[in-house]
């Protein structure tokens, strides 16, 4: 079987443009490929910047979609307004965790609707997952179910996604499929952004549940202002795609003159010669 | 007659396992999504396919493809390899010629 050879990020330097640093990979949708997951496994780097990944056309037609759509507040965090339902909301009840399950098809063909008659450029990068993968990449499972991929997010003038780390073993503890993962990417696909504010904030320093419980002060994330500066600003310009190490702190900050409007899902890393997966 | 040919072939809004099953059991044999492609994307794609190019099958002249059936191999291994080596740039090609609407 054919297995992903990963290169150095250093090689990466050499013939690709970097920004934000050394821990920024900047390509294109025909050049992504697998050696820049493997970097961003082995941590090496922190983002994979996909520039125009959706063109403009595409960009005006799916935003408007989802306003039309509607964007409500998640269940856990009334700050931030969502088109679906991300699996972090089902805080691991019951009940909420059917509803998850309930609604994850028509939220999908939804959003596939809202995309007409342009297409969705998030089934084409689930397209484009699998073929770069040497062992392709397919939508993750939970308990024998099918889950949810594509969460609308919007994020409003003057507020702030606080500082938090995405790690799918917290959402659904004790579940060898969270469990097993090696690494955890969030991918953004970024519809509307604000010409000021909006950018990327991410922190090297990976923090225990227990440190990130006592600095959130009850809150879903920390303030930023209680952290040191970012060690990676990144400002994803309309129709790009980042894919980050969703496990280390990140924020978003304020967008200052117009809503930041995405698209967005995790991925999940468990081996060079392991699919990836990909849920909300 | 007529009927009974019309029962082959199921139409559906969305596609389902039960429409998937139907057809593995035979008891349709064309499954069918009208408008699956919105007619005025339709129109573009169909342009961008013809300005990018269509080439003849290796093995079937008459019909004109972009891309490469693994039919036309014809389990020829120096064939097969440019096959695999052309693979996802054929993919990327067809991709391209559907922008600026993605790839149905």
């Amino acid at each position: 079987m054919e297995t992903a050879r990963c290169s150095s990020a250093r090689e990466y330097r050499h013939c690709e443009q970097a920004c934000g640093g050394d821990y920024v990979i900047r390509t294109n949708a025909s050049r992504l490929s697998a050696d820049h997951v493997c970097v961003l496994a082995k941590e090496e780097i922190r983002v994979i910047h996909v520039e125009a990944f959706a063109n403009e056309s595409a960009c005006n037609v799916i935003s408007t979609g989802q306003v039309d759509l509607g964007f409500k507040p998640y269940i856990n965090v009334d700050q931030v307004r969502r088109i679906g339902m991300a699996y972090y909301e089902t805080e691991n009840q019951l009940a909420l965790i059917d509803h998850y399950f309930a609604v994850a098809r028509e939220n999908q063909i939804a959003f596939r609707e809202a995309c007409q008659p342009v297409g969705s450029p998030l089934d084409t990068l689930r397209c484009l997952l699998d073929e770069i993968w040497p062992v392709g990449a397919n939508l993750q499972m939970l308990f024998g179910k099918k889950m949810f991929v594509g969460l609308s997010r919007m994020v409003e003038p003057d507020t702030t996604f606080l500082a938090h780390h995405d790690i799918f073993s917290e959402d659904a503890p004790g579940l060898e499929e969270a469990e097993s993962l090696l690494a955890q990417f969030a991918a953004n696909i970024y519809f509307q952004v604000p010409n000021k504010g909006g950018e990327l904030l991410m922190w090297h320093r990976s923090m225990s549940t227990e440190e990130f419980d006592e600095k959130r002060k009850g809150q879903y994330g920390i303030e930023i202002d209680d952290l040191p500066p970012p060690d990676v600003v990144v400002k994803p310009g309309r129709g790009d795609l980042l894919i980050f190490d969703s496990r280390k702190i990140h924020a978003v900050a304020s967008p200052r003159d117009q809503a930041r409007v995405a698209v967005s899902f995790f991925i999940g890393y468990r081996g060079d010669d392991q699919p990836l997966t990909y849920w909300s | 007659m007529l009927d009974a040919k019309r029962a082959e072939v199921r139409s559906v809004d969305k596609l389902t396992k039960e429409d998937l099953d139907a057809l593995i059991s035979h008891e349709i044999q064309v499954l069918r999504i009208p408008y699956f492609v919105p007619q005025s994307t339709c129109r573009e794609i169909s342009s961008g396919l013809k300005s990018t190019g269509y080439h003849d099958y290796r093995n079937a002249p008459q019909v004109g493809r972009i891309g490469m059936s693994y039919f036309e191999t014809a389990r020829d291994p120096e064939i097969v390899d440019h096959y695999f080596r052309t693979a996802l740039d054929n993919i990327d090609l067809l991709r391209s010629a559907c922008a600026p609407y993605a790839c149905p």
